[in-house]
C-alpha cells in the first residue's frame, strides 16, 4: 500500500495505491480518502485565511475525488481564486504568503494510519 | 530556519555558477539578473519518535529562478536555473537534511514589472531537520 503526494498550481494531489486489495477494502479506502480530502480542504482554508487583500479566497478552496485520488486546492473560478498562484508561489520579487502544501502534509500521517488499518482488515 | 536558507544557497550557488546572483531572504530593489532567490518559512514542529516529542521542524523552502531579456531566452534561462537548483538540492545531503521536492511552477512572466521582460520559475522544497 502506498500514498503518493504531488502538488502544483496551488493544487495538491494524493493518490492511494492499494495494490490487489478487494472490493471491500477499496470501498473503505474510498471513505478514508474522502475524509482526508475534507480535512485537507478545511486546513487549507485555514492556511489561506487572514490575508487583507484576499479575504474571500478560502471559499475558493475545494476538493475533488476520483476513485482513490483526491485533489484539493484553489478553484480559479471561485472568489478571488485567481490569486491562488500568487499567494502560493509569490513572484520574482515578492515572497509567497502561504504554503499550499502544508495542510496536505499535516494530514499524511493520519491518512497513512487509516489506510494501513484498511489494509490490515483486508488481510484478516 | 535561516540556516536552511544559508546552506541551500551555498549548494545552489555552486550549481548555477558565477554568472548568476544568489539572493537570500529578499530581492533588492534593483536586482542583478539572472538570479536565484531563496527564502523559507520558520517551519512547524514535527516528531519522528513514538513519544511524539517535537524534536524536528518541517521547513518549506522557496527557490525562485529569474531571468530577463528576450521572452524566449528569459523563460529558458529561468527554467535552466530552476533545473540546476533542483539538481543541487534534491538527492544531496551535505548538511544532514535532504529536501523533498514539493511543488513547482513553470517560468511565467512578472507582469508587475512593465519596464522589463522578466520570467521566473518557482520550486518549493520540504526539509525536515533537527529543531
Amino acid at each position: 500500500m502506498d500514498v503518493t503526494f504531488t502538488a502544483d498550481a496551488s493544487l495538491g494531489r494524493l493518490v492511494a495505491d492499494l495494490g490487489a486489495a478487494g472490493r471491500k477494502a477499496t470501498l473503505a479506502a474510498h471513505a478514508v480518502m474522502a475524509k482526508a480530502a475534507v480535512n485537507i480542504k478545511d486546513g487549507m482554508r485555514q492556511d489561506f485565511s487572514g490575508h487583507n487583500h484576499a479575504p474571500a479566497i478560502p471559499r475558493a478552496i475545494n476538493y475533488t475525488q476520483t476513485g482513490l485520488a483526491i485533489e484539493v486546492g484553489v478553484d480559479k473560478s471561485g472568489p478571488q481564486g485567481g490569486l491562488g498562484n500568487l499567494l502560493a508561489f509569490g513572484s520574482s520579487n515578492n515572497a509567497a504568503v502561504v504554503d499550499h502544501t502544508a495542510a496536505m502534509r499535516r494530514e499524511l500521517p493520519t491518512l497513512e494510519k487509516w489506510l494501513g488499518e484498511v489494509g490490515m482488515e483486508s488481510l484478516g | 530556519m535561516r540556516q536552511v536558507v544559508e546552506d541551500a544557497a551555498t549548494l545552489v550557488a555552486s550549481a548555477v555558477g558565477s554568472a548568476w546572483t544568489v539572493y537570500k531572504y529578499a530581492v533588492p530593489e534593483a536586482p542583478t539578473y539572472p538570479y536565484v532567490w531563496l527564502y523559507s518559512n520558520t517551519g512547524q514542529a514535527a516528531s519522528v519518535d513514538l513519544a511524539n516529542t517535537p524534536t524536528m521542524r518541517d521547513v518549506t523552502l522557496w527557490v525562485v529562478a529569474t531571468a530577463d531579456g528576450d521572452p524566449q531566452q528569459a523563460a529558458q534561462q529561468a527554467a535552466w536555473g530552476a533545473e540546476k537548483a533542483q539538481a543541487a538540492l534534491v538527492g544531496s545531503r551535505p548538511y544532514g537534511w535532504r529536501p523533498e521536492h514539493l511543488s513547482t511552477q513553470p517560468p511565467s512572466r512578472n507582469d508587475t514589472l512593465p519596464d522589463r521582460t522578466v520570467f521566473f520559475a518557482v520550486d518549493m522544497y520540504g526539509i525536515t531537520k533537527h529543531a
